[in-house]
Parts: structure tokens; sequence; C-alpha cells
């Protein structure tokens, strides 16, 4: 019997969502010989193993290169494999050296890291160098600038790592997190704050509830529940569609994971290539995206905001608080996501499928518990002001119930949660409290007078400017690296300055997600794969969507005037 | 329904149970508010802060937050709405402005029970300690014969009689002028001017701070010593401020709050806590004890 798809040498170079789209959308595949490989291949990578032990990575590789032997594995059309290990050096390079060698004699567990590029090479020098040169330069002295230096060469080398793509961004925060509390530059107390905060559980509990849902067939069965009242047409699916993937906004902090979800339903939907499948496509996509950030478990970085928060207001922003201050952002883009669909195109992509069709078998064992572990969380976070129980631990409640039933093994645990995501929010809460512990809110307020002035006299105006400056921003930096570093910086400033920081969280995490070309959305450009959008549908896809996006910029100006009505700006 | 399938559907109401219960039970925890007049991070607000956390901390199903007002009253329709979706069984509101916010929430069902007590100490043995150490600092500070101009608030009647009193055992004459967003013409001849708690609200201020507008036209306008009865003055521009020690403060105000009461009890020695600028602590002469104490209270501010 062949190893599994998680032995693969090709499988340690993905991150953790790619690799669970991978798991996804790979087929398993067997062949006899060479011809039969051939015929696999058409516009296909395999993954496998010849002979049950060796490797076999083929991509774009010649007839004549195949192996004669038999063997087993997965196929994955070619440009999702691309797509997946776009940003992801590691899986790059090892699939340019299939491309070379497609055998690989190592057992799969003993494969060797891919030979490191110059690029890498000259990055991690950088990264690791910076400290340490400034680390020595600065041995023995006393000035009041040294600790700015450290703290400064500690956060260079972390962004030395995030910018050149040298490794996961949690690689390059955790070596800023340990060059700072290495240095004794920030109280181990401060450093590991995100571990004693409840971000970091709740994120964990609502990874935990997201596996089972992915995993309990609940999302399928809302889908055909939704489907079985509303009239079977065009506009009909998209508003499914839509509805179902705001349903899981509402509980999956990952997009990845809710458009991994609907990619199958779309196909399912409609015929690729048609007009319909492209309104199909976007209603999904818009549903699974545009609201991340309007609910607190929509988003993961919307947990690093949370996190980031000064200490006294993270006991205050529960779900409720979050929804409060995201309602009219909120209430505008429903408004935009019905008007999208009510005058988009109405032409018919397919027909309805049979599995809509059919009666809705009776709900299994795991269905029924999880629909009532999210019931509970549901209602648990709706009613926070009465019971006043903090949220991380009705997520973990939740997590625990799906455990203990039986529906959530361990070992979906181990996969299903984004371990990534949280180191990455432990550390840069870390980081966030090395700025505070730092002095950064003193040093602005008197380096930057004007910046602290627009902050309390002009809080609006002060909101629409950061948008701007995030969308610039975000046109060569991550999402998750500007939400990180512009709420570390300006919202110990915005506390004092007497704006809500949870306003401003909301609005940087918010203006992250706007997105207008398609290498500023990871997500997108993974659905566009899954889906096998073609570069027509595309450019439809990104057209409409463009409205849209630029209905959440309209959406956060109307929640100003919202804001300062709620006492929440002054 | 199977047999293993009916066990653990009743693992998962076992669980559910267990859930109600950790409601009900959670649902009946006392939950205390503390609202601070003041910014969140201030040296002031920390010192309070370890007091009521002395008290509250080893206190058992006791929810306790903070809200920080920033000095800025446009902050309060943002500090009632958090008190609203807390609920509050017991709300401390450490400043005047503080309590006036409270004041002004729409009468729940069950109103909170607002624990407050002023700068100036009710209790007559207090208040004698407080009029006493004033005293003792300004016969360190200013010669005898020389004048206090005491800069009071309209309603700062009774703080500006304390001062007074312990002006004139000092051997100062005291002049007084009531803030009306003007400064006194007679300025450049007292030895001191002193500032009580509500002192310079009618003065402009672009951060919003009280007195911040007031200390900064007399600092341009004379060079005596600025002192203040309230210690977040410091970072606003006085020299020297005395006041009760915040922790003190905190732990008095933290018992009253347990104790449900809405004003709390003295049952130990009233604390004063002296607090000083840096520069003004190395140009003047006071004995050293007020340095060493300033710094120790972590009030030696820059």
């Amino acid at each position: 019997m062949s190893p599994p798809l998680q032995q693969h040498p090709l499988w340690p170079c993905l991150d953790r969502s790619s690799r669970q789209l991978l798991a996804t959308l790979a087929e398993p595949v067997a062949w006899r010989d060479a011809a039969e490989l051939a015929r696999l291949l058409h516009g296909h990578a395999v993954l496998g193993w010849l002979g049950g032990a060796r490797a076999l990575t083929l991509d774009a590789v010649p007839a004549s290169s195949l192996p004669a032997a038999p063997g087993q594995g997965w196929r994955i059309a070619a440009p999702v494999l691309h797509t997946l290990a776009q940003g992801q050096p590691a899986c790059q390079d090892f699939l340019a050296q299939a491309r070379t060698a497609p055998t690989d004699d190592a057992p799969a567990s003993d494969t060797p890291a891919p030979e490191p590029t110059l690029r890498h090479a000259l990055g991690w020098l950088a990264a690791l160098g910076l400290p340490a040169l400034v680390l020595t330069a600065v041995a023995g002295r006393s000035d009041p600038w040294v600790p700015w230096a450290c703290f400064g060469a500690a956060l260079g080398a972390g962004l030395c790592v995030w910018v050149l793509g040298l490794a996961p961004p949690a690689a390059g925060a955790l070596l800023a997190l340990l060059l700072l509390m290495a240095g004794n530059h920030l109280p181990v107390e401060q450093a590991l704050a995100g571990l004693a905060g409840s971000g970091f559980f709740l994120l964990l509990g609502m990874f935990g509830c997201s596996t089972a849902i992915q995993h309990s067939g609940l999302t399928q069965r809302l889908l055909a529940a939704l489907l079985r009242p509303l009239p079977h047409t065009a506009r009909g699916f998209q508003a499914c569609l839509m509805l179902v993937g705001v349903a899981m906004t509402l509980f999956i902090p990952s997009t990845l994971g809710r458009l991994q979800l609907l990619a199958p339903m779309v196909k399912a939907l409609a015929r690729p290539g048609t007009a319909g499948y492209a309104a199909l496509a976007f209603a999904a996509l818009s549903g699974c995206t545009l609201l991340s950030t309007s609910f607190l478990l929509g988003n993961a970085a919307n947990f690093v905001v949370l996190g980031i928060l000064p200490e006294h207001w993270q006991p205050h922003v529960n779900w409720m608080a979050w929804f409060q201050c995201a309602a009219v952002y909120t209430a505008v883009i429903a408004a935009g996501l019905a008007a999208s669909v009510a005058l988009g195109p109405a032409t018919q992509g397919g027909g309805t499928p049979a599995w809509a069709q059919a009666p809705l078998p009776r709900m299994a064992f795991p269905e029924g518990v999880t629909a009532l572990a999210l019931l509970c969380l549901g209602l648990g976070s709706a009613l926070g002001n009465v019971h006043h129980i903090d949220m991380a631990w009705l997520a973990l409640f939740a997590m625990l119930l799906l455990m203990a039933t039986g529906v959530l093994p361990m070992d979906k645990v181990h996969a299903g949660v984004n371990w990534s995501i949280l180191l990455y929010l432990v550390c840069t809460v870390g980081i966030a409290r090395g700025f505070t512990f730092m002095g950064i809110q003193p040093w602005l307020a008197a380096h930057a007078d004007g910046l602290a002035l627009l902050m309390r006299t002009q809080q609006g105006t002060f909101l629409l400017l950061l948008v701007a400056a995030v969308m610039l921003l975000r046109l060569a930096l991550p999402s998750m690296v500007c939400v990180a570093t512009l709420c570390a910086v300006l919202m110990p400033l915005a506390d004092a300055q007497g704006l809500h920081p949870l306003v401003l969280g909301f609005v940087i995490v918010t203006a992250s997600e706007i997105w207008f070309l398609p290498h500023q959305s990871s997500d997108y450009l993974l659905f566009r794969e899954s889906v096998e959008l073609s570069p027509g549908i595309a450019r439809d896809v990104l057209r409409r969507n463009a409205w849209l996006q630029a209905c959440r910029i309209v959406a956060l100006a109307a929640s100003v005037p919202y804001w300062r009505h709620m006492g929440l700006l002054q | 329904m199977n047999r293993d399938a009916a066990m653990r559907w009743a693992w998962a109401a076992l669980f559910l149970l267990l859930a109600a219960a950790a409601v009900a039970f959670n649902m009946h925890s006392r939950r205390i508010l503390v609202v601070h007049e003041g910014p969140a991070g201030s040296a002031y607000a920390q010192a309070l802060g370890r007091g009521l956390d002395a008290v509250l901390r080893p206190a058992a199903r006791l929810k306790v937050r903070h809200q920080y007002m920033g000095f800025a009253a446009d902050a309060c329709p943002g500090i009632l709405a958090q008190m609203k979706a807390f609920d509050p069984g017991t709300v401390i509101a450490e400043g005047p402005g503080a309590r006036a916010c409270v004041r002004s929430a729409t009468a729940p069902e069950a109103p909170p029970v607002v624990v407050y007590q002023p700068a100036l100490p009710a209790q007559a043995e207090a208040r004698a300690r407080y009029a006493g150490a004033w005293q003792r600092l300004l016969q360190d500070l200013a010669p005898a014969g020389g004048t206090l101009l005491v800069l009071r608030g309209a309603q700062d009647q009774a703080e500006y009689d304390t001062l007074a009193k312990a002006a004139r055992g000092a051997g100062l004459r005291v002049q007084a002028w009531t803030d009306d967003g003007t400064l006194p013409p007679t300025l450049t001849q007292p030895g001191a001017v002193a500032l009580t708690h509500h002192a310079g609200q009618g003065w402009p201020d672009p951060q919003g701070a009280p007195q911040g507008g007031l200390l900064r036209a007399l600092r341009a306008a004379t060079p005596v010593p600025l002192i203040s009865t309230r210690l977040e003055s410091l970072a606003l521009g006085a020299d020297l401020a005395l006041a009760q020690a915040p922790e003190q403060r905190g732990e008095m105000l933290a018992q009253a709050a347990l104790a449900g009461l809405a004003e709390p009890g003295l049952n130990s020695p009233y604390e004063m806590a002296v607090g000083m600028r840096q520069d003004f602590a190395q140009r003047q002469t006071l004995p050293p004890f007020y340095a060493l104490s300033a710094r120790m209270a972590g009030f030696l501010a820059e």
C-alpha cells in the first residue's frame, strides 16, 4: 500500500491552507505503465509513489522521461498546483527540481529540504546579519537610543523574512519576538501576552469548530435546504451561494476554507465557461469574502486586531461589540450584495443538480452535534452581555463537545488547526506590546503631533485618510503584515487621543481586505484556479468585484456618522 | 437509533447540562466597572490600579473592568454604552468627571451602586492630615511672609478653605482668584501658585486635558512654583502636586465597592503622595525626602 499524500515530499513545502486545498482538489489515480501515466498527465500534474515507496512528482515532464513502472497517487490540474505554489519558494523550488528529476529515491520522510536559492541566502543573511551587526555595535553602550536600535533591528529581521518571503509570516514574527526576548529588550510577560489573552484560545476553538463544520457535511445540507424553498433560477442559485458564504463567515475564520467548501457547489450548479457560471462564481466569492470583517469570527486578521487592542479594552470587545461596530458597514455591504444579485446577469448556467432536488437525508450524528455546537456558540455569542462568559471559553467548550462526542478526532484537530496563524497571532501581540513597552505613544505624540491632533480633533477625516493609506500599503504588503504593523503603531496613540481602538482596528482590517488587483488576494487566485475560471470570465468577475470593493470604501465612510452617534468617535 | 449513537447523544446532553450550569453560575457573579476620569497608562492610573487590584483580585466570583475617559467629556457616551453592555452592580467613579458621566446614564431598572470619593477627605481626621501635609509642604516651599496665590474652581470652596488654612499656618498670605478663564493681574508677586481640583476647566487645551491650558499660560507668565492638588497635573505642566496616595485611594474605593457602600470609609491613617517634575526637583532646595518620596511612588515626572 502506498503512503498517504501527507507523506509526499511536496507536502511539507506547502503552507497549511494550500495543503488543505491540495488534499481536497487532488484526485486519486493509479497507472500500470508509461502510456497510461501520459494520458493521466494531460493538463495535470501527478504526485504519487512508484512501487509503493519511491516518491514521484510529475509536472510538465516530457513523455520520454516517464517511468515505466506502475504506481498510484493523485492527479491535480497543473495551473491549480502552480497557483498553490505561488508565494511559496520552497514549493516552487521543489517543482522546478521535479521537472528535471521526477522520481525521488529517498523515502518521503527523509527527503532533504530544497536547496536554498541565492535570493534566499541573501535574504537570510540580511535577516540574521542585521540584528547581529546592531547588537555587536551597541554592546556595552547605554545611550538612550540603544533600546530603540535593538528593537528596530529585531523588527527589521522579521520584516526581512516577511517581505522577502523567506519563510511563512509566522517565522518572521517569531524571529523578531525571539530576538526581543533573548536580548532582554522586552519582559517575557509582555512578549508572551498573546498566550495570556483570550484571542489565542478563541481562534484555537474556532479552528476546531470550523474543522468539524468542513467535515460534517453541514454546509452542503444548508445549501440544499436553501435551494428547496427558493426559485431554481440563476438569481436564486446566486442568492443561495451568497447566503451560504455569509453563513459560513459567522463561524469559519478562514476565507480560503469557506471558498474551498463552495467551489464544488459552484461547479455542480453551472457549466464552466458560461455567463451563469461566472455569476455563480462571483456570488460565492463575494459571499465568502465581503463580510469577513463584519463578524469577529470571520477572519483570522480580526483576532490579530483583538489581540493588539489595549489591555483594558479587550474584555469589552466580544462578538456583539464587534458586530455593533460593523453594523452600518454590514448593512451597506449586504445591500451591495443584494443589488449585485438583483442587477447582475440572470443567465442560467446549468440545471438544478440532482442532490438539491432529492429529499434531504436524515441528519447524521456528526452533523447533529456540529449543529448543536454551533447553536451553543451562536447563542453564547449573542447573549454575551447576559451571561458575561468570555467567548474564548465558549469556543473551547464547543470544540470540547465536538471532541468528546467523537465528531472531531484528535488527528483532525492536528490537521485542521492553522498552527501557523496561531503562532503568528501570539508573536504579533508580543511585538505590539513591545511597541507600547518602548513608549511608541509618547514618542509619536511628541514627534508626530499633527497626527495626534488629527486623531483627536478630526477623527472621521483621519479614518478616511487611513483607509487610503492602507490601500496604498496593500499594493506591496500582505494583509496580515499591514494589519499587525499599523495596529501595533497606531492603537496606543489612538487610545490616548480618544479614538476608539476597536474602530481603528476595524477600519485597518477592513481596508486591508479591499483588493482590486488579482495579486492582492491570494484567496481569489486560488478560488479562480479551483473553479477553473477562463480569462474572459475572470475579467468579468474582477470588473464586478471592483464595484463591490468600492462599496466597501463607501460603507466605511458611511459608518463614520454612526460611530459618532454611538459614542465610539468623539 | 442504535445504542452507540444514543450514548453519544447522552454525552452531548451532559455537556449541555454543564453549559447551562456554568451560565447560571456566571450570571450571578458580581461585576464592578471602574470608570477613570484620566487616561490609561498614566502613573496615577497605574498606582490607583495597584490599590484596586490589591483588594479586588483575591475576591472570588468577581469581574472587574476598567474604562478610561482620558479627561474628555465627549468620551462619556462610549463609556455609558460599555456600562450598559457590562451591566455592573457597582461602578467606581474615579474623579468628578467620571461621576458626572456615570450619573448622566438613563436610569436602568436596577441602577448600580456608584462609589465615589471626593479629592478632599470627608473625615475630620483625614482632613486634618491632608491640611497638615499641605502646611508642611508650603512651609518648606515658600518663605514665611510670602504670598500663596490660589487659583480655584467655582465648586472648590472646601478645598480652598483647607488650603488657605494650611497656608496661613505656614505663615503665608493667601490671595484667591476664582478661575474665570483669565489670569489674575498680580501674578508676578506670589511665592507660589496653587491650583485646586477644578481650576483651569475653562481654558482651552488641544489635548482636552484639565488644567493643561491654564498651566501653560501660568508657565509663560510667571517663574514661581506651580503646585496642584491633583497628581495628574504633573503630566500637564505643574511643578509639584500633593494629594492622597492613589494606592490607598484605590484600596478604599475597592473596599467600599465590595461592601456595597457609596462612599469609602477610612480604617487606616490617611496617606499623602507627593509628585514632582524632575527639573523642578533639581532647581529647588526642598528637603530631599520630597524627591525621594516622589521617585519611590513613581511620580517623579520628566
